[in-house]
């Protein structure tokens, strides 16, 4: 069999190499990607409880129907048609292409199915992470040890939603940098280009390629010109490498329905903190919280990675983990990101740092370290993996697992709405931003809603709106009659139902959690 | 020797699995539920529901946004006497919280209060304890604990004067606290191990 591509495989001399395995035993037998990305799946199975938590907030909701319009239509949305609030704005579906592949998974297995992609998404996204370990030279131990916090801070943000997907596009594209050949080709320009263009349709994170090669191409130029000794006819090509890289990546994200208009949109929504409202992801992470250590750790290693890059005058890896870092530490969306890229490069500033310390016995651990990464090129899994989608999705079919898989009833208005469903079509129902993602979803769009989780096009005044009503804060009552609301579904223990109630709202429904009333 | 390396690379592929799957990470979801953590989102609405001729004044409402396993907050009303006699003043004062990893959370006033005959309630998720002046002006309340389960959410509360005399005062500091918060160390011992390492290799590249 063809032995897998390793970069410290360069420095061993062939005849020092064992012998292959037998070709079945490869198949069979799991590398170290492989068993990190089984051991995470099983971590987000079964401890995570994926077929829950996937769906810990309702934007998989109204991420499905939008893939369902889409797959009926044949068109791309330029406008919202789920919301009777008007915005004037224009609604870029720009995710389009990971909510077709959503709401295939729907049609053919339900919000199983959904979970199901998401999940294998997860397993993927650690494989490709341990791959990145190895092809920087990180060291086998160290990814070992790394792969705590990996976890423990990759699950942050593991929902059903097409960031997830995106996970995949970063590390991707770090792989194909890193494996970046002397001169740029066509087929480099095709193969960052295309990867782009199909990222820009899938998920919102896809100006990170540009970015990335940008910090990359910043790196090599400065070196030349910081350190004497630097190779500076190499760095000026692995310079002009990556600006070509980042120019194919901003060429080919523009092979989306919205064209430049998508990026000056991202851009605004990104730089502009206001417009995003009150929304909790894009808040810094609280690292106060009980049982962030892990995740402390994760941030603490890239930290010394990045110092370490620096030290080691590897000032593209160096920017790169300071990037991330700086991405991680001001919002917790950033923190999956910051491990599944910062943790790999910082193995690697780490054990070059390691291998150049004159300890007996760090060397030879050192040495045993190798001979494991030496040993782990034999196999790959291939058949394994594929036994393990396969009982991936025999699990996910248990009875147990499907009754609990999808929208919890704890947090949604799950029985609240077969009494929404009966409310008149032209009904104006106050609710939640997560409330209206599932009403979406469960009347496929049909049930007109006031939010969902489309900050970027809602803007943040109606969220705003929001919280001034369901607090009872002055002028709700004012906001309730200009917006013409009809109906709320609110929470039951919330003042506003008992202030709905005062106010001569009439119940209609009402469970140990929520409770639907109309004016 | 070939055979130890291989045996030690299936342990560690094993070790491996089990790091992940029953290590630290897993203790920190699967294990016990870590205390509520409460983020005090800010005031609700404030009332004053007494006779036309009376106002409740709510002062110094210290209530900005504080996160933790304690929160401290306090409020002053004041009860001012508009036009004629008057029994008191009444009205509310609404709080919110969001509360992450829900639990038992404590509710408790240590306030004070300038009419002994002052009388009221505190409110929290939907469990209401009603609260008094003793003979040195101090408020009586029992402290109430809430446990508030389900998803992490926010979770609501309203202080309440039934009856404050004109021209007399009530300072409300409330207490809102959950269990015990998982100890700290572990992320000072992590840090320093951090910067421990950055200066070991330091010096043995130093070397």
């Amino acid at each position: 069999m063809a032995r897998k591509r390793d970069r410290s495989a360069r420095t061993v001399p062939a005849a020092a190499l064992p012998p292959p395995a037998r070709p079945w035993v490869a198949w069979l037998v799991p590398d170290l990607s492989l068993t990190a990305a089984l051991a995470g799946v099983v971590f987000c199975l079964f401890i995570y409880d994926a077929p829950w938590h996937l769906f810990g907030d309702s934007d998989p909701g109204w991420h499905i129907v939008a893939g369902e319009r889409i797959l009926a239509t044949g068109r791309i949305p330029h406008s919202d048609s789920f919301s009777f609030l008007q915005t004037g704005h224009t609604w870029y579906a720009h995710e389009w292409l990971a909510e077709i592949a959503m709401a295939l998974f729907h049609r053919w297995q339900g919000l199983t199915g959904v979970a199901f992609l998401f999940t294998l998404a997860i397993g993927l996204a650690i494989w490709m992470c341990f791959r990145l370990h190895l092809v920087l030279g990180g060291d086998f131990f160290l990814a070992c040890l790394m792969a705590s916090p990996l976890v423990a801070t990759a699950r942050v943000h593991w929902l059903a939603r097409p960031h997830v997907l995106s996970y995949l596009f970063l590390l991707a594209t770090l792989l194909y940098f890193e494996r970046a050949p002397a001169r740029f080709r066509k087929r480099d320009a095709l193969v960052v280009g295309l990867g782009t263009a199909v990222w820009a349709n899938v998920h919102g994170s896809f100006p990170m390629a540009m970015a990335l090669a940008l910090l990359y191409a910043a790196g090599h130029a400065a070196r030349a010109f910081l350190w004497k000794d630097a190779d500076r006819a190499e760095e000026r090509r692995r310079t002009v490498w990556f600006l070509l890289a980042a120019l194919s990546s901003g060429l080919g994200s523009l092979l989306n329905p919205y064209g430049l208009a998508l990026h000056r949109h991202l851009l605004e929504f990104t730089l502009r903190p206001e417009l995003r409202g009150p929304i909790l992801e894009w808040e810094p992470y609280n690292f106060a919280r009980a049982g962030t250590e892990q995740i402390l750790a994760a941030a603490a290693l890239a930290g010394v990675g990045a110092l370490l890059a620096l030290r080691q005058r590897n000032l593209p890896h160096a920017l790169v983990i300071g990037f991330l870092v700086a991405l991680g530490l001001k919002s917790g969306r950033g923190l999956p990101v910051l491990a599944l890229l910062g943790l790999p490069l910082a193995n690697a500033a780490i054990t070059r740092a390691l291998e150049a310390a004159k300890s007996a016995p760090l060397r030879r651990l050192m040495g045993v370290s190798a001979e494991l990464r030496r040993l782990d090129r034999d196999q790959h899994g291939a058949a394994l993996a594929a036994l393990a989608v396969l009982a991936v999705l025999a699990w996910l079919h248990q009875p147990a697992v499907v009754a609990r898989t999808g929208f919890s009833p704890e947090t949604f208005p799950v029985a609240a709405y077969d009494t929404v469903a009966a409310l008149p079509e032209s009904s104006r129902i106050f609710a939640s931003s997560m409330d209206g993602g599932y009403i979406c979803y469960r009347s496929n769009g049909a049930r007109k809603i006031w939010i969902d989780g489309r900050v970027d096009y809602f803007g943040p005044a109606p969220y705003r709106q929001y919280l001034q009503v369901v607090r009872t804060e002055p002028g709700w009552e004012d906001t309730l009659r200009a917006v013409g609301f009809t109906h709320a579904v609110v929470e039951v223990r919330s003042p506003l139902a008992a202030a709905l109630d005062q106010a001569g709202w009439r119940q209609l429904y009402r469970d140990t959690r929520f409770v639907v009333l109309e004016q | 020797m070939k055979l130890n390396l291989k045996f030690l690379y299936f342990l560690t592929l094993a070790a491996l699995a089990m790091y992940v799957t029953t290590g630290p990470v897993s203790a920190s979801v699967a294990g016990p539920p870590p205390a509520p953590e409460i983020f005090n989102t800010g005031i609700g609405n404030t009332t004053s529901t007494g006779d036309p001729s009376t106002l409740l004044l709510w002062n110094s409402v210290a209530w900005d946004q504080q996160y933790g396993y304690t929160l401290n907050l306090s409020a002053d009303a004041q009860c001012i006497l508009l036009s004629g006699p008057d029994p008191s003043c009444a009205g509310s004062l609404g709080f919110y919280f969001s509360v992450f990893s829900p639990g038992n959370i404590a509710i408790s006033l240590v306030g004070t209060s300038s009419d002994p005959l002052a009388t009221g309630t505190a409110t929290f998720d939907g469990v209401t304890e009603p609260w008094s002046i003793d003979g040195d002006g101090n408020v009586i309340m029992a402290p109430f604990s809430v446990g508030v389960s389900g998803a992490d959410g926010v979770y609501f509360g309203q202080f309440n004067i039934t009856n404050l005399a004109p021209n007399q005062y009530l300072e409300l500091p409330v207490v809102v606290e959950s269990d015990p918060p998982a100890p700290e160390p572990g992320s000072a011992l992590l840090l320093g191990s951090g910067i421990a390492l950055v200066e070991f290799l330091r010096r043995k590249i130093r070397r």
